[in-house]
C-alpha cells in the first residue's frame, strides 16, 4: 500500500491536510502589503526572501469568521504548476504518512461551507483530517 | 561522445559566424572583387564546417563543405561572383540558419533535405561535368561502415588526386601495451596522411577495449607500400592489410539509403527531448565586466568584516565611516551588474541589411540602408523584444516609403531610396529611429481614411491638428496604403508596433514631411528590471509611481477642486485635468484632513494629463521591478511590485488606466 505524506495545519480545532510535495516552506507571518484590485480572499503580497509571493486568507476563502494572527499563525507557501502562492493558517505543526487505505476519496461533507474543496478524509486514530483540493481553493475565477 | 554539453556553445558560435557570413555575403556582393572578404567568408564556411564535423551534424557539414568548395575555386578566379552566386550562397546560409535553429529545439539537425542545394552547389563548381563527382566508397574485403560525412571526405580527396587506403592492422597475440601499440601505428600513419577514420575508436583503443585488430581509413599521397613498411617497422606487429578504398555506388543513392536509416533514430531522439528548446537564454560578457564583478564581491566582503569589528568595539565614527563605504560599492556593483546584462544592439541590428536587400529586390526597389549607432548598449529584455516593432518599421520604409526607381527620377531625387537606422542614448533613454527618403506620411489621405472607415465625421476630422492626423496612422485598422500587400497594408502594423512600445515602457513618435520621407522616433527606458519612481503614501499604504509617467507635482488648496459633468477637476494653468483621488480609486481611507492642501502627482500618457491626489510624497527612489506573478495575473492599476528597504513589498501603480 502507497503511503502519503501530508503537512497538517489547523483553522480552529479542524485540521486540514495539503501533499507534502506541493509544500515549499512554511513562514511566520510578515508584514502583507494589501493588492487593491484582487480576489477578495487574497490578503495581499509579502516579501519572501527577495520574491513577492500573493498570500489566500484561508479563513475568509471558506468564509469562517475572521481571527487575528498570533504567534502561532503561519503562511504555507505551496508550489503550483505555474506559480507559489500563500495560505494562511492558525497554526501548522506535523507532517503524517497515510497509508491509501485510511483516505476516503469519496466522502462529501453535505451542506457544509467548504465542501468545495475537499479532496478526501483521512482518518487518523481519533482525527479526521480534511484532505484540501489546493487547486480548488486557490482558483481565483 | 556525449555532445550535449557543449550544444550551447556550438549554436552560440553558429550564430556568430552565421551573422558574420550574413554580413560579408551582404558586401561581398556591392565588391565581388575583395579578396579579404572572400577569404573571410572561407574562414567561416571552413569553421563552420569543422565545427558540425566534431558535433555530428553530418547534412550540415556536408552542406558547409560543399560551399568551401565553391568559394576556394572563387578564390582560385576560377568561378566569378555574380548576383546568382550570392543569392546560392544567401540561400546556403539560411538552409544553415535552419539547421541551426532546429538544432536549437530539438538537439538533432532533423532531416531537411539540402540535396537540390548541395547539387546545385556542386554544378557551379562543375558545370560542364556534374556527374563526374559522384564518388562512394565500399569498403569491400576490410568491411567498415562508413557515415556519408566520411564518404564525402574520401570521395573529395579522391578528386583532389589523394590515395585513399582502408588498413587493418592486426597486433601480435603476445603484444602487452596494446594502446601504446595502437599509438605508435596512429602516430606512423599521421605523418604519412590523415586518419578519417578508425574502429575502435580513438577513446575505446587507449581504454584497451579492443582485440587484436585496428581498421583505420587513411588519406595519404604516399603510395600503398610505403605505408605498409612504415608500419610492419613498429614492433610486435602481426599483419598489416591495406585496400584502396573503392568508388561504387552512385553517391545520391547512398545519402538516401543513409538518411532512411538515420530518420527513426533522430526521430527517437527528439521524441525523448520533448518539444522544449534544448538551450537556455545566454549573454556573452566581457570578461573585464565579470572581473569587476568579482572585486565589488570582494570589497563587500572586507566591508562585512570591518562592520563586524566596528560592532564589537562599538565606535560609532568607524560604523557610519563603512556604512558609507557599504553603499558606495553598492551603487557600483549595481552599476557593474547591469552593464553585464547590457547588450549592444548590434544584435537587433544585423539582420536588416540582408532583410532590406531582400525586400528592395521582391519589390524591385532600389533601397540602400545605413546604420548608426550599432554600438549602442541596452538592456538583454528590451533587446528580445525590440526586434518584430523594427522589423515592422522598416518594412513599411521599404513598401510605402520608398517610390520606385522611376517615380524617384521623375521627383528629381536619386535613384536609390535611403532608409537610416539610429540608435543612441539620450539621458535615461535609448532612441532608435527608422528614416527612410521615400514619399512621406499624405495628411489629406489619412484624412480621408479616417472619415471612409468611419472613425470620424469629416466635421471632425478638420478639427483635428496635424499632430492629432499623424497620430490616427497607430491606430488599429488604419492603413494608408491603396492596396493590400504581402508585407504591409493590413493596417495591423503600426498599432502593433505602438502597443509592443508601450508595454516596453517606451513610446513612438512620427515625423514626416511629404514627399521629402518620414522618420519614426522610438524611445525606450534603458532596462525594464530597475526604474526610477516617486515613492507615495495613501492613507497606511505605499505606492510607487513611475517617473517616466509623472509630468510633475503640484499643491493645491482643496477648494480649487471643481465639478465638471459630476467628475472632479483642478485647473493647471489654465488647462482642465481630471482629479483622480486615489484612496478612492484603491479603496483605501485616507487619513488626511480633507482641509489640508493638496498634493496632486500630475501624470501623462502621451499628451493626457490626470491629477492623482496623494497624501504624502515619500521621494524619488531606484526600485527593481518584481512581478506578482501569474496567480494576481491581469489586475487594473497595478503594473507589478518591489520590495523596499525595510523588506515590505510596495505596489507599483500603472498611471495608464487611469487616463
Amino acid at each position: 500500500m502507497a503511503n502519503f505524506q501530508f503537512v497538517i495545519f489547523k483553522i480552529d480545532d479542524r485540521e486540514f491536510a495539503l501533499d507534502i510535495n506541493k509544500v515549499n516552506t512554511i513562514e511566520k507571518i510578515p508584514s502583507i502589503t494589501r493588492v487593491p484590485g484582487a480576489p477578495y480572499f487574497v490578503m495581499g503580497v509579502i516579501n519572501l526572501r527577495g520574491e513577492v509571493i500573493p498570500v489566500v486568507d484561508t479563513r475568509k476563502r471558506m468564509d469562517l469568521n475572521p481571527r487575528p494572527f498570533d504567534d502561532e499563525s503561519r503562511i504555507i507557501i505551496i508550489n503550483l504548476e505555474d506559480c507559489v502562492v500563500g495560505i494562511t493558517a492558525d497554526s501548522a505543526t506535523e507532517v503524517v504518512s497515510v497509508g491509501e487505505e485510511l483516505i476516503d476519496r469519496d466522502f462529501a461533507i453535505t451542506g457544509a461551507k467548504d465542501d468545495d474543496f475537499i479532496e478526501g478524509v483521512a482518518r487518523l486514530d481519533q482525527r479526521i483530517i480534511v484532505i484540501l483540493d489546493i487547486n480548488k481553493l486557490l482558483k481565483t475565477a | 561522445m556525449d555532445a550535449n554539453q557543449f550544444l550551447d556553445i556550438f549554436l552560440e558560435e553558429t550564430n556568430e559566424h552565421l551573422e558574420n557570413l550574413n554580413n560579408c555575403l551582404l558586401q561581398l556582393e556591392k565588391s565581388p572583387e575583395d579578396r579579404e572578404l572572400l577569404d573571410e567568408v572561407f574562414r567561416v564556411s571552413h569553421t563552420l564546417k569543422g565545427m558540425a564535423g566534431t558535433m555530428g551534424f553530418v547534412r550540415m557539414a556536408e552542406l558547409t563543405h560543399q560551399m568551401e568548395n565553391l568559394l576556394d575555386e572563387i578564390r582560385n578566379k576560377k568561378v566569378e561572383v555574380d548576383t546568382s552566386l550570392v543569392d546560392l550562397l544567401f540561400e546556403c546560409l539560411d538552409g544553415l540558419q535552419e539547421f541551426a535553429n532546429q538544432i536549437a529545439e530539438t538537439g538533432t539537425e532533423g532531416s531537411r533535405d539540402t540535396g537540390a542545394l548541395v547539387s546545385r552547389l556542386r554544378n557551379r563548381l562543375n558545370p560542364e561535368n556534374s556527374t563526374a563527382n559522384k564518388a562512394d566508397i565500399s569498403s569491400g574485403r576490410l568491411e567498415l561502415e562508413l557515415n556519408d560525412h566520411e564518404t564525402l571526405v574520401i570521395g573529395n580527396a579522391k578528386q583532389q588526386g589523394f590515395n585513399c587506403f582502408i588498413i587493418g592492422v592486426t597486433l601480435n597475440k603476445n603484444c602487452m601495451l596494446k594502446s601504446a601499440r595502437a599509438f605508435l601505428v596512429f602516430s606512423t600513419l599521421e605523418k604519412k596522411g590523415d586518419i578519417i577514420k578508425s574502429v575502435p575508436g580513438v577513446e575505446d583503443i587507449e581504454d584497451e577495449k579492443f582485440d587484436r585488430t585496428i581498421k583505420l581509413v587513411l588519406i595519404t599521397q604516399k603510395g600503398m607500400d610505403e605505408i605498409r613498411n612504415s608500419l610492419l617497422s613498429i614492433s610486435e606487429i602481426e599483419k598489416v592489410d591495406i585496400q584502396e578504398a573503392v568508388q561504387a555506388e552512385d553517391i545520391d543513392n547512398f545519402h538516401i539509403e543513409n538518411r532512411q536509416a538515420d530518420s527513426p533514430a533522430g526521430a527517437a531522439v527528439s521524441k525523448e527531448r520533448g518539444i522544449k528548446n534544448v538551450t537556455g537564454k545566454t549573454v556573452r560578457v566581457d570578461i573585464d565586466r565579470l572581473d569587476n564583478l568579482m572585486n565589488l564581491v570582494s570589497e563587500l566582503i572586507i566591508i562585512k568584516t570591518r562592520l563586524e569589528e566596528s560592532k564589537e568595539n562599538d565606535s560609532k565614527a568607524n560604523t557610519g565611516e563603512a556604512l558609507e563605504y557599504l553603499e558606495r560599492i553598492i551603487t557600483n556593483l549595481h552599476d557593474a551588474v547591469m552593464k553585464v546584462r547590457m547588450v549592444s544592439i548590434e544584435r537587433v541590428f544585423n539582420r536588416f541589411p540582408r532583410m532590406v536587400r531582400d525586400l528592395s529586390k521582391d519589390l524591385g526597389k532600389n533601397t540602400q540602408l545605413y546604420m548608426y549607432g550599432e554600438e549602442t548598449e541596452v538592456d538583454r529584455t528590451v533587446i528580445d523584444e525590440i526586434g518584430d516593432p523594427l522589423i515592422h518599421l522598416i518594412r513599411n520604409s521599404i513598401d510605402h516609403g520608398i517610390e520606385q526607381v522611376d517615380e524617384r527620377k521623375g521627383k528629381g531625387k536619386p535613384p536609390e531610396g535611403k532608409i537610416v537606422l539610429r540608435a543612441f542614448h539620450d539621458g535615461n533613454t535609448v532612441v532608435i529611429e527608422v528614416s527612410d527618403d521615400g514619399r512621406g506620411i499624405d495628411l489629406a489621405k489619412i484624412a480621408d481614411k479616417a472619415v471612409k472607415s468611419g472613425l470620424y465625421t469629416q466635421q471632425q476630422v478638420e478639427d483635428l491638428t496635424e499632430d492629432e492626423l499623424m497620430e490616427l496612422i497607430f491606430s488599429p485598422g488604419f492603413s494608408t496604403a491603396g492596396k493590400v500587400s504581402d508585407l504591409s497594408g493590413r493596417g495591423v502594423g503600426l498599432d502593433v508596433v505602438k502597443t509592443k512600445i508601450e508595454s516596453l515602457g517606451g513610446m513612438v513618435e512620427v515625423e514626416s514631411v511629404p514627399g521629402e520621407g518620414s522618420k519614426f522616433i522610438i524611445r525606450l527606458p534603458l532596462t525594464l528590471a530597475i526604474i526610477q519612481a516617486l515613492l507615495v503614501v495613501v492613507g497606511e499604504e505605499t505606492y510607487a509611481i513611475p517617473l517616466n509617467s509623472i509630468k510633475e507635482i503640484i499643491t493645491m488648496e482643496p477648494s480649487m477642486v471643481k465639478n465638471v459633468q459630476s467628475r472632479e477637476v483642478v485647473l493647471l494653468r489654465g488647462e482642465i485635468l481630471p482629479l483622480i483621488r486615489l484612496d478612492k480609486e484603491l479603496g483605501i481611507e485616507s487619513i488626511d484632513d480633507p482641509d489640508k492642501e493638496m498634493t496632486i502627482v500630475v501624470v501623462k500618457k502621451g499628451e493626457k494629463l490626470a491629477g492623482m491626489a496623494v497624501d504624502k510624497l515619500l521621494g524619488q527612489q531606484e526600485i527593481v521591478i518584481k512581478s506578482l506573478g501569474k496567480y494576481l495575473a491581469g489586475i487594473r492599476f497595478i503594473a507589478g511590485a518591489t520590495i523596499l528597504g525595510d523588506g515590505k513589498v510596495s505596489l507599483i501603480l500603472d498611471t495608464n488606466p487611469f487616463l
